[in-house]
């Protein structure tokens, strides 16, 4: 199970000391690819399909984690055992919660909640960083903030 | 004998319309390709199925979409704001025993929190310069 104290030793680490494949591109989008490290998903596409590198690959993309999770369902609507699991924030015409399904639209993010707080890749800032769910809705603009929780696969 | 003639010829024709259907491969006018063929080769490409390999499957903006020219568009579509940091980035390598050339072509986008590259990599073959249209990869992460 993964916890707060774990995560927080990735705090302020940049993604090329978490991925031992090699796929650091800085100009890449690696929340997803961050998750997928840490928790070890290895579903759909990875890293090593990027990159030739040593090392265990992880998943890449939101979109193939999402149907992965248990139960899903509006942030808001998360029963407080699903603790800790994986949010998912974009627009909500981009997910079907029923179907499990959500569209590789460009503006769509996630993170690691564990009590209270969310760890995720910033890919601005090039590392990962934590926020409060409050904060980390603000990480797209309106209409792409909608929050969805996914049991961790 | 007569219906099984009859049989034969309307497999044999409905197999020769199933192999024009598949798309062609494009024809590079520079060998080896510059990065004016990567991007020509990907366009004129914009009918290979995202059937052809596993990295394109839900790939697509929109649901619906069932092409490299359906996914990519989506992705262009994006690059609407001059403020943003767009680019279009390619690359060219040999591979596979310098049989053909391996090349990418990825589209890249930067706003802030908004930032991500999506795109393909397909091989051209050094023989006669023509595109392998089964050996597309959808490229990206995020």
């Amino acid at each position: 199970m993964i916890t707060a104290a774990t995560l927080d030793q990735f705090l302020g680490k940049n993604i090329s000391a978490i991925c031992p494949v090699g796929f650091h591109n800085a100009n890449d989008n690696h929340c997803a690819h961050f998750v997928s490290h840490i928790l070890r998903y290895k579903f759909g596409f990875t890293c090593g399909g990027m990159v030739n590198g040593p090392g265990e690959p992880a998943s890449l993309r939101v979109q193939e984690l999402f149907p992965e999770c248990g139960r899903v369902g509006f942030w808001e609507n998360r029963p407080q055992d699903i603790n800790p699991c994986l949010v998912f924030i974009t627009k909500a015409s981009n997910v079907d919660v029923f179907t499990k399904k959500m569209a590789n639209v460009p503006k769509k993010h996630i993170g690691i909640f564990v009590d209270g707080n969310i760890w995720h890749y910033s890919n601005s800032q090039d590392k990962v960083v934590k926020q409060t769910p409050a904060q980390f809705k603000n990480h797209f603009a309106k209409p792409s903030n909608a929050m969805f929780y996914g049991e961790l696969p | 004998m007569k219906w099984r003639w009859i049989a034969i010829t309307a497999f044999v024709v409905l197999a020769a319309c199933q192999r024009s259907n598949a798309p062609a491969g494009f024809t590079i006018r520079h060998k080896p390709p510059e990065r004016k063929d990567v991007i020509e080769a990907v366009l004129a490409s914009y009918a290979v199925p995202l059937s052809t390999h596993s990295s394109c499957k839900d790939i697509g903006t929109d649901a619906d979409d069932k092409t490299i020219g359906a996914y990519l568009s989506g992705f262009l579509s994006e690059l609407e704001k001059p403020e943003d940091r767009n680019s279009i980035a390619t690359s060219i390598a040999e591979a596979d025993g310098k049989s053909v050339w391996r090349c990418e072509l990825i589209i890249r986008h930067a706003a802030g929190d908004d930032e991500w590259g999506w795109g393909v990599r397909f091989d051209i073959r050094q023989s006669d310069g023509q595109v392998v249209p089964e050996s597309f990869v959808c490229l990206g992460a995020g």
